[in-house]
């Protein structure tokens, strides 16, 4: 049955991958002016019409939308992604040369989040309405309302600039050129998982078995890591898959404001310079990323859940 | 409900509706609140540091950065209503046909739906509104196309539940046409939650279009925008650090106004957020 289900969710999941490989290519297509056009500015040079007609036929232009369409889906399923307009190199290299930092990047941001928010939460669930729950609820909203742009520029500004204690740009990837680029990264999600955490908590604890526990005389530290945690941590799985899609998203901009050598900061560049193999590149390997997390976090979700696991042994 | 009685019972609300309304004043008033031009520049007094003369200071080309952050207000206020107001009206319209037909539109409109999904946000739009362009109009297009997915199946979900009520089925045996469904039976029902839920994004998409024009796809030059500020402001970080400080408050106070209100304005609709918070 379970086996039947994964096969489904993977046929859904290349369904909705060939709708992102259709959508990526079609943004080439929302472009004023055509590819070749934008190849020769991006390069910097103002064609001659025999110059631009003869790329048209090379990059197969002049053939209708869906040859070109599967013409480019089967280059990218056989790894070919195009070279850059800007500098000839393989899109894919150039990629592969970012991916890495970029997940450092964001899984390090996503533990210094685990690591602060799941206390958090949890201090805040139980004591709720108490001081340190109202605290930790003002400071949650200012982290949600804060800019992650702006945020970056001030921790910039004190901590690298004024007080000299980190380096300004990350040019590398060292753990103390990290640290400002995660922290800024962590903040917002922080805030968000925080209060999902509470939420989770609060939910778990007004129900009847907590009750009953007390009421067999269980220690309220007992009921809370024993019975409480491991059922509000089911459905943090599954958000934790929701906030890496936001956290891919912020990595773009604090890559830029911090020069991190990751896909974000390429594909910023490659936006501007309007290098339309890179951008599509750039989309497609995120949305893939996005997509690979959510599956593992389906998977694991269903791993922890006994319902769940019940149902597939029976 | 009296008057006096609403508002002391949302206190909350009340109060957070009357900022957001000096918000929006200071939008329309801002000729009135200063007497400096947003746009001309003055080269005399560029980089001058906050003082009784500029409150915050000048920036690169003499400008009065009050002043900019003043009319920066409407910029973003416009834009944002304007976003929600696509992004709202595009995504429940589709979600409700989705839902209201079913079938084939349905699975057209929501695998689309899917797909979009399947992005991280920002990253589509970054392509996007750099691809189309960089500019006001496209920032905001850009958002709306990747935001329509979340209000499309809410109010398909929300079409979905009071689908097969007695009183729809009871309007339909005594004949009622589907526009007049629609429009008599199932929009009223399901306004009210699409309403609160746009409240509780103003921040949200505010935030993002400020992200977009820090970035370079929003707002050109020389139109007074807080995200484009702060990323002009960020090359003179060191010398001049109130360039990049005050559009920077700005943006974060007024998202945080305007996330309060809409979370005031969800309890209203939806007390059960204040159930536990009753109980205990």
């Amino acid at each position: 049955m379970t086996l039947k289900k994964f096969i489904n969710r993977i046929l859904q999941m290349l369904l909705v991958l060939l709708g992102i490989s259709f959508l990526t290519f079609m943004l080439t297509y929302l472009a004023p002016g055509d590819p070749a056009t934008a190849m020769f500015s991006a390069a910097g040079v103002t064609p001659k019409p025999e110059q631009l007609e003869a790329v048209r036929v090379s990059m197969g232009l002049d053939k209708p939308f869906f040859v070109q369409y599967m013409t480019w889906l089967t280059n990218c399923l056989h790894g070919d992604f195009g070279t850059s307009f800007s500098n000839k190199n393989l899109v894919l290299n150039q990629i592969m040369g970012r991916l890495g930092a970029t997940v450092k990047l964001s899984f390090l941001s996503m533990g210094i989040m685990l690591i602060i928010s799941i206390p958090l939460g949890v201090i805040s669930a139980v004591k709720e309405n108490k001081w340190c729950d109202n605290l930790i609820r003002v400071l949650n909203f200012m982290g949600i309302s804060m800019p992650g742009f702006w945020l970056g520029l001030l921790l910039q500004y004190v901590f690298a600039i004024n007080l000299k204690l980190l380096p300004v740009a990350s040019q590398g990837m060292g753990l103390n050129k990290m640290i400002l680029p995660s922290s800024t990264l962590a903040v917002a999600m922080t805030s968000k998982y925080t209060r999902q955490v509470r939420a989770a908590v609060l939910d778990e604890l007004s129900m009847d078995y907590v009750v009953g526990a007390k009421a067999r005389g269980l220690s309220n530290a007992q009921i809370l890591f024993l019975h409480v945690l491991p059922n509000a941590m089911l459905p943090l799985i599954t958000l934790l898959g929701i906030s890496f899609g936001s956290l891919l998203g912020g990595t773009a901009v604090v890559e830029m404001i911090f020069s991190y050598p990751g896909l974000g900061e390429l594909g910023i560049r490659a936006v501007r310079g309007r290098d339309y193999p890179l951008i599509q590149g750039f989309v497609l390997w995120i949305a893939l990323i996005y997509m690979v997390i959510n599956l593992i976090v389906d998977i694991s979700y269903s791993l922890f859940d006994p319902r769940v696991r019940e149902k597939r042994q029976s | 409900m009296k008057l006096t009685e609403f508002i002391r019972q949302q206190k909350k609300m009340v109060i957070f509706g009357v900022i957001v309304i000096i918000i929006a004043l200071t939008a329309v008033m801002a000729p009135q609140i200063t007497h400096y031009d947003p746009v001309k520049a003055s080269l005399k007094d560029a980089l001058q540091a906050p003082g009784s003369e500029h409150l915050f200071g000048t920036d690169t080309l003499g400008r009065d950065i009050f002043t900019r952050v003043i009319f920066g207000t409407r910029v973003s206020l416009t834009s944002t209503l304007l976003l929600l107001g696509i992004v709202l009206v595009t995504g429940s319209f589709l979600g409700i046909i989705a839902g209201f037909f079913g079938g084939f539109i349905d699975t057209i409109i929501m695998r689309i739906a899917d797909i979009m999904i399947a992005f991280p946000d920002m990253i589509l739009a970054i392509a996007i509104a750099g691809i189309l362009g960089p500019n006001l109009v496209n920032s905001i297009t850009a958002i709306a196309i990747v935001s329509w997915p979340r209000y499309a199946r809410l109010s398909r979900s929300l079409v979905l539940k009071i689908k097969n009520r007695d009183y729809i089925y009871a309007a339909y045996i005594t004949g009622s046409k589907n526009g007049y469904l629609l429009k008599e039976y199932f929009l009223p029902n399901i306004l009210p939650n699409l309403i609160v839920t746009a409240a509780t994004d103003v921040g949200t998409f505010m935030l993002s279009l400020a992200s977009l024009s820090f970035l370079g796809f929003g707002v050109q030059p020389p139109t007074p925008e807080w995200g484009y500020m702060l990323s002009e402001g960020r090359q003179y970080m060191q010398a001049a650090p109130w360039l990049m400080i005050f559009p920077g408050l700005a943006i974060f106070i007024v998202v945080s106004v305007f996330n309060l209100f809409g979370d005031s304005v969800r309890d209203l609709y939806n007390p059960k957020s204040n159930v536990n918070k009753i109980i205990k």
